[in-house]
This record gives structure tokens, sequence and C-alpha cells, in this order.
């Protein structure tokens, strides 16, 4: 079965758009997707290539016991992090690196960043949801929406506002 | 040590420990994830009634705690937080009388990172000595 994705308000390159069933079909997605994960690869266009994909790994382990941070903190999950590493997957290719932290929670948080009063942090959770916040001098935007294939138009402006 | 009031004035300052070498951006400032409140609220310490050694003195005594490593405090006025509609509270603990628990924050998790993100503008780091 081939997984249909409907990306009406979205920016993103879909990873996997089809309408097909057939051998070829699965085939042609199958390509599409070695293909994107080869230009992730790439110094221009790829996070993976940027280092992101490593760093993330590197704070999911830093964090992976309850109690990472010496106190109450909840352990970052490989549920998580396998969103996490979805979204990094998912974003447009050549946008700029975000850095990656962890919260009390057990969120994973990217950041996008110019000043300490322009920029964008988002969170994702085990349960796949994004929460976002985003500071632009004395204009705030934030919310929370899911994540499962997609990062919606709203979000990738927010980031493409930060690093313009 | 002189700590009379519990009464936190909104041009006190207070420090939140940095212990993660994650919350410090390379140019110095500071992250949000560093003033994201666990279930317990955030925990600072006030500057008032501690001379600069004692409050470095505390900030080793946290991280030892905490099975971590000080990398600095980030220092930032009541008034940030009571602006924000956030309650500021002397806590005190057996091994720090000068604790200080910031609380009632929105239950919505993007609520409290604009909250966050807030303070952290607001904030300044100084490295541990």
């Amino acid at each position: 079965m081939i997984q249909l994705t409907v990306s009406n308000d979205c920016y993103s390159i879909p990873p996997i758009v089809t309408f097909g069933v057939s051998d070829v079909a699965e085939y042609v997605v199958n390509k599409a997707q070695e293909q994107r994960e080869h230009m992730q690869k790439t110094e221009s266009l790829g996070l993976r290539a940027k280092g992101v994909f490593d760093e993330l790994r590197m704070v999911a382990d830093e964090c992976h016991d309850s109690g990472w941070d010496g106190y109450c903190a909840e352990p970052v999950t490989e549920e998580t992090t396998a969103n996490a590493e979805q979204f990094l997957m998912t974003l447009p290719l050549g946008i700029a690196p975000p850095s990656i932290g962890a919260e009390p929670d057990g969120c994973l948080t990217f950041e996008w960043y110019k000043s300490p009063v322009q920029l964008l942090s988002i969170s994702i959770s085990e349960d796949g949801f994004l929460h976002y916040a985003y500071l632009s001098g004395s204009r705030k935007k934030y919310g929370s929406e899911p994540f499962s294939s997609s990062i919606s138009k709203d979000i990738i402006a927010l980031i493409l506002e930060i690093k313009s | 040590m002189n700590n009379e009031s519990p009464t936190i004035a909104t041009d006190e300052v207070l420090a939140r420990f940095v212990i993660s070498k994650r919350w410090v951006r390379n140019d110095g400032t500071l992250k949000p994830n560093a003033f994201i409140p666990s279930d317990l609220g955030l925990s600072v310490t006030r500057h008032k009634g501690f001379c600069e050694s004692e409050l470095w003195q505390t900030g080793f005594a946290v991280a030892i705690q905490r099975g971590k490593m000080l990398f600095g405090r980030a220092d930032f006025k009541c008034g940030t937080a009571t602006r924000l509609s956030l309650s500021v509270r002397l806590n005190a603990l057996p091994d720090n009388p000068n604790h200080v628990t910031i609380s009632d924050w929105p239950q919505e998790k993007s609520e409290q990172k604009i909250l966050a993100m807030e303070i952290a503008a607001n904030a300044t780091f100084l490295a541990k000595p």
C-alpha cells in the first residue's frame, strides 16, 4: 500500500506523494526517498551533512535517562527522537540548520536564532506534537500543532523570517 | 548573610544557575531552554544578602547536588517574571536560604516557551569564576 500525502497547505517538499498502487509507483516512491536522503548529505542542501542529525542523536543520548538534568527531568524517548528526526527530514532542503536542545518534560527542541529578541523555538514531543514560540521584537506567536509527515506553511514561514 | 524579607522586590536580581552548556549560545546569550520550568516551577536564587562569593558557592553546591558541572549563572530581575504574571516566592531550602521558586506558569506548553523566551531575552549570562 502506498502512502497518500495531501499537502494543500504545506510548504515542505513532501517526502512521498503518489496516487499509484503498482510496483512501478512503489519503485518511484522509494527512489524519490533515496534521492531526498542523498540530498540531505550534501553540504549545500542537507542538514545531515551539516551535522544536525548527529547533534540530535548526541542530545537524545545525553538526555536518555530520567533525571538527566540532575533533578526530575523526563527522559527523551526513542519515539521522541524518531519524531524529531522525521521533522528534520521533512524540513525543506537548503533550510538553515537549527541548534538542538531538550526540555525537562522530555521534548527535544530546535532553535533558529538571529538575536535574543528574534528567534523561533520548536519542541517536539513523544506524541508527535510541535509546540512553537516565536519572538520578533514585540511580535509574538506561539501555538501547537500535530506533526505527521508535513510541516505547516506557517511554521516554515517563521523559520524563513528568522533566517532571512 | 542577611536574608530577612520573604517578599521579593521587582528590582531584586535573581540567578538561574547554568548547569548545561547547551543553555548558552556561542555569542554568550541564553537560550529559553534554561528557563523552562519543571512541574514544580523554576528554581532560582535571589542575590539579596549574598556576597558574590557566597552566590557562586551556592551555585557550585547546586551543581554538585545535581551531579552536573556549573557553567555560570543567568541574572535577571524579579520584575521580568512578575511582569509576565508569574509568581516569585521565597522557598528557602536547608542548603540555600535564598532559594526562590517561580511558579504559576501556564499549562499550555507553547505559552511556557514564550515566557521562557522573554525571560531569556532579559537575562545576562555570567561565566563561572
